[in-house]
């Protein structure tokens, strides 16, 4: 078979024929292209995230006069949070709450990731999505899940009295700081599971090797070669489950008592029946530079802990 | 036969801690649906009968139906919405030289760590001083910041598990950006595609916090039910309505997960 | 078909990235119907020049026109030229025959006559009656073919092809660049090739480029490049040599048969060399026969590899000898080596 080269190529009407401006400039810059696909997620987040974020920045010096604002630009909300112990009480209380219940998980979550990692041979996607799989769903439902198991009259407290363990229900377990942070573990583990998880899995199996044929047995290459290179991963995981557990409010009011209040529920009342917006967002503001002071915090710990262990 | 090597030999004690692990992870749940089976007025034990009344009751009140509908609106435009918005990104990030390209993933991303609460009160704050009233509309807008991030994570593995020579190969046999698209792109990713709906369906689906601070009069389900919260009474028709709720979400997740991770395993083992 | 007819001009050819320049002021022309082999090591720039000519990248500077026509605004899908990409690009979720049939979309032809221009390149790459194999049941010699059938059905002026046997082991590749050859003989097309493999260069070819650094070394046929190379790196690009400083080989076949003038380097093939054991009978007019001795022998088979080091100097030499030479002697021995004067290349520094 011999095709003509002659033959006119059937594709190539447009040859020769010259472009428009903005399809030309579009051909030859790809970051322009690049960023014009962007542009309306990017735009999307620009007005439900930037801009709301800038106002609630300017609220937070504005002052409520009754139903009203006053767009004084004072600092007085700072100052009151500053002064007035409550809030600095409430603030320090969920940065604690948060911490336990990201050490909490952290601690379980870890020889579970490694089990995944390094035991788990056959169905491995099926094992992580079956471990994930709660953490899609209905967050409002898994906090729930927890007042029926903790409550007054629920699931460990009738379920004690039933085998004759106790005879009066253990009152400590629902709306109390324990019942929260364990509410909290549970509601989050996945966060911290699978950035775990992925540091181990990456582990290059020769390292491992390579630590027990220069004589360490499984307790130290466990030290000294698996802790230190999944560090990452457990550093990820701890913020990926502080961050969010610190301002959380679902879990302190559905199992949390008066004394398990966290800052989540102060900015929430503020923007309900207290009804002082310029204070909610002034709040708002102040905890997240107190989880930015608090993660920087533990960044420089982990970078010092890090030079002392070499 | 999976290799044996001697650093993974069985672990007696890990194999007991993962049983362990799971059943501390599903066992609160899996009360849930138990007790909406329960006879009795409250969650306790022993549980004295056994009955189905919960869940015909239920489907009596018109206020759950109309919340699932609601529910059911918000979550498939958000789902479309945010899955469509990803394509685009996460083509444009993974195939372009975009200026910037790590410092807008983060910021994509920034909604899967901050609080919730934070972009809550901030789009409330927003809305009300542009007067714009309370609605599923604004629920949805909160909805879209969650699940974009969830979107792009889903669909960032697919653009990233197929060579771009695809997409020039069909343009070098004639086709524009437009048809490349729908004739190579779209099928390959389409598995992405499907995960991408299917998860982000659920989480606006199951979301309560954005729903709490940004929903007007018309409830989604999440809504309802945290109004249901309040009164003990109501807690078996709850039950009944989380079991449903539980059972759909873990259903669309697990297809979601499933056909997302398969794809992309297919895709890489075919080299 | 005029062979003489120019089918790519490419006019001063730069293409930056950044500050880096993968393609540096490249010009040269194609020939139509011509067999055109861009060859260097990777890195060289070859496969940014052929997306170049197909159209996914745009030369910072200077012009390609093909076919007459110039190509600066035209983007590639309607550009004249197919390709076959380096890992085929096939297409995953279509089957072979509509991987094939991929390009026919446009043409708007009616099912028979599509299925039947499908068949007839089935036929081309021989594979009849492989259309319904899934994309993923292919071997890797199947789906080079099928990106070959993909391409040539539509057609086009250019076959482009990036290093389309690399991935092929060595048994196949060796069968595949017949078939190309032959392919390209009986469609009477103009392909441009992108190898680094010089051997495939050589054998496939009509005209190829060298290319270094991102710049176009020399263009030439197989045989020009192999005998008559301009530079140091193109000679010890293609196939092995020996260069040595010009006054010491002018010495070893006697200054009278040497007319080329002044050379910094000559280079020399390593078969083109003759080795003695025994000291060789001056001839008249011949230069002294230059001493050194055996460091090393390797047999390859058909051939036998010597290093030879020249005494009183550093120098080393590779001589390669047929294999029904008579084996000489084992390292260590003193041989002497000769040449004829046209075996020497004059090369200047470059
Ligand atoms: N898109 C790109 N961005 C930046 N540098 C590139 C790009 N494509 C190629 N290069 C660089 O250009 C040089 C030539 O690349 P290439 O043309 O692929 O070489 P070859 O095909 O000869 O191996 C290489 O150094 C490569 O790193
Ligand atoms: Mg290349």
């Amino acid at each position: 078979m011999r095709m003509a080269v002659t033959t006119p190529n059937e594709t190539a009407l447009a040859a020769g024929r010259g472009q428009s401006a903005p399809r030309w400039l579009l051909a030859r810059h790809e970051g322009l292209r690049g960023l014009i696909l962007l542009a309306p997620a990017l735009v999307i987040l620009g007005i439900t995230v930037i801009v709301p974020f800038a106002m609630m920045g300017a609220m937070s010096f504005w002052t409520q006069v009754g139903f009203d604002y006053a767009d004084d630009w004072s600092l007085r909300n700072y100052i009151e949070i500053a002064s007035e112990p409550i809030y600095s009480t409430l603030l320090l209380r969920s940065l604690g709450m948060a911490m336990a219940a990201t050490l909490l998980t952290v601690v379980l979550v870890y020889p579970m990731a490694y089990f995944l990692a390094f035991h788990v041979h056959r169905n491995k996607l099926l094992w992580l999505i079956i471990i994930t799989l709660p953490f899609w769903t209905s967050y409002l439902l898994r906090v729930f899940a927890w007042r029926v198991v903790l409550g007054f009259e629920g699931v460990i407290n009738t379920g004690l009295m039933e085998i004759g363990l106790i005879a009066e229900p253990l009152k400590f377990l629902l709306y109390s700081r324990t019942a929260v942070v364990i509410t909290l573990a549970h509601a989050w583990a996945a966060f911290a599971l699978l950035p775990i998880y992925v540091s181990l899995e990456k582990i290059d199996r020769s390292v491992l090797e390579a630590s027990a044929d220069l004589g360490e047995g499984p307790v130290m290459r466990f030290f000294r070669v698996i802790l230190p290179l999944s560090m990452p991963g457990v550093i990820a995981g701890t913020f990926l489950m502080f961050i969010p557990t610190v301002g959380d409010y679902v879990t302190a009011a559905l199992v949390g008592g008066p004394d398990a209040r966290m800052i989540g529920n102060l900015i929430q009342l503020q923007f309900g029946t207290i009804n002082n917006w310029p204070m909610g967002a002034a709040l708002a503001i102040t905890m997240i530079l107190a989880i930015t002071v608090v993660g920087l915090m533990f960044l420089g710990l982990m970078l010092a802990l890090k030079r002392w262990a070499r | 036969m999976i290799r044996r090597h001697h650093f993974h030999r069985p672990n007696r004690g890990l194999q007991v801690y993962a049983v362990f692990f799971m059943a501390l992870l599903y066992a609160p749940i899996m009360f849930i649906p138990l007790f909406s089976f329960s006879d009795g007025l409250y969650i306790r034990f022993p549980i004295e009968g056994w009955t189905l009344r919960w869940y015909d009751e239920l489907l009596q009140r018109t206020a759950v139906l109309r919340a699932l509908e609601n529910s059911v609106r918000v979550a498939g435009s958000v789902a479309v919405v945010s899955t469509v918005l990803g394509v685009f990104a996460a083509k444009a990030l993974v195939r372009y030289r975009v200026p910037g390209k790590g410092p807008i993933l983060g910021f994509i991303l920034l909604p899967l760590v901050v609080p919730p609460i934070i972009f809550g009160v901030a789009l409330l704050l927003m809305v009300s001083w542009l007067q714009i009233p309370l609605s599923l509309y604004t629920i949805a807008a909160g909805h879209i910041i969650i699940c974009l991030p969830f979107a792009i994570a889903t669909l960032l593995p697919r653009f990233e598990g197929y060579d771009a020579a695809m997409e020039e190969a069909a343009a070098d046999l004639g086709e524009n950006g437009w048809w490349v698209f729908w004739r190579v792109t779209v099928p390959i990713i389409l598995p992405g595609i499907v995960a991408s709906l299917l998860l982000t369906f659920t989480v606006s689906f199951d979301e309560f916090v954005m729903a709490f601070f940004l929903g007007g009069t018309d409830l989604t389900l999440p809504l309802y039910v945290w109004g249901q919260l309040r009164i003990p009474r109501a807690f078996p028709v709850v039950l009944a309505l989380g079991t449903l709720i539980l059972l759909f979400s873990f259903v669309l997740v697990f297809l979601g997960l499933k056909i997302g991770r398969r794809g992309a395993i297919k895709l890489v083992d075919r080299d | 078909m005029n062979s003489a007819a120019t089918m790519i001009s490419i006019r001063n050819v730069t293409k930056r990235f950044g500050v880096f320049a993968a393609v540096q002021d490249a010009c040269f022309d194609i020939r139509a119907g011509e067999f055109f082999s861009l060859l260097g090591a990777s890195g060289s720039g070859k496969t940014t020049l052929l997306r170049i000519l197909a159209g996914f990248e745009a030369a910072t500077e200077g012009e390609v026109h093909i076919d007459g026509a110039p190509m600066d605004a035209v983007p590639p899908h309607q550009r004249p030229v197919n390709m076959v990409f380096q890992n085929y690009a096939i297409f995953p979720h279509l089957n072979v025959r509509d991987n094939i049939g991929f390009g026919l979309r446009k043409l708007k032809l009616d099912k028979a006559e599509r299925a039947r221009r499908i068949d007839e390149m089935l036929e081309l790459i021989k594979l009849p009656g492989f259309g319904d194999r899934a994309s993923d049941q292919l071997s890797g010699g199947q789906r080079q073919r099928v990106a070959l059938a993909r391409a040539l059905i539509l057609r086009p002026k250019v076959l482009l092809l990036d290093e389309p046997l690399g991935a092929l082991d060595k048994q196949l590749r060796e069968q595949m660049q017949t078939e190309l050859r032959a392919l390209q003989r009986s469609v009477g097309i103009t392909f441009v090739l992108v190898t680094h493999d010089q051997e495939e260069a050589m054998a496939l070819s009509d005209r190829i480029a060298v290319m270094a650094d991102g710049r176009v070394l020399q263009i030439d046929t197989p045989a020009g490049l192999y005998e008559r190379p301009k530079t140091r790196r193109v000679a010890s690009f293609v196939g092995s040599m020996n260069f040595l400083p010009g006054d010491l080989a002018v010495r070893a076949c006697g200054q009278a048969a040497w007319q080329h003038g002044k050379a910094d380097f000559i280079a020399i093939r390593p078969e083109r060399i003759t080795l003695h054991t025994d000291h060789p009978a001056d001839q008249a007019g011949a230069g002294q026969p230059l001493p050194g001795r055996l460091t090393d022998r390797v047999y390859l088979g058909e051939r036998v590899q010597y290093q030879v080091q020249l005494d009183g100097c550093a120098q080393h030499l590779a001589v390669s000898t047929p294999n029904t030479a008579p084996v000489v002697a084992d390292p260590g021995t003193p041989v002497w080596l000769t040449w004829p004067a046209e075996a020497m290349i004059p090369l200047q520094d470059d």
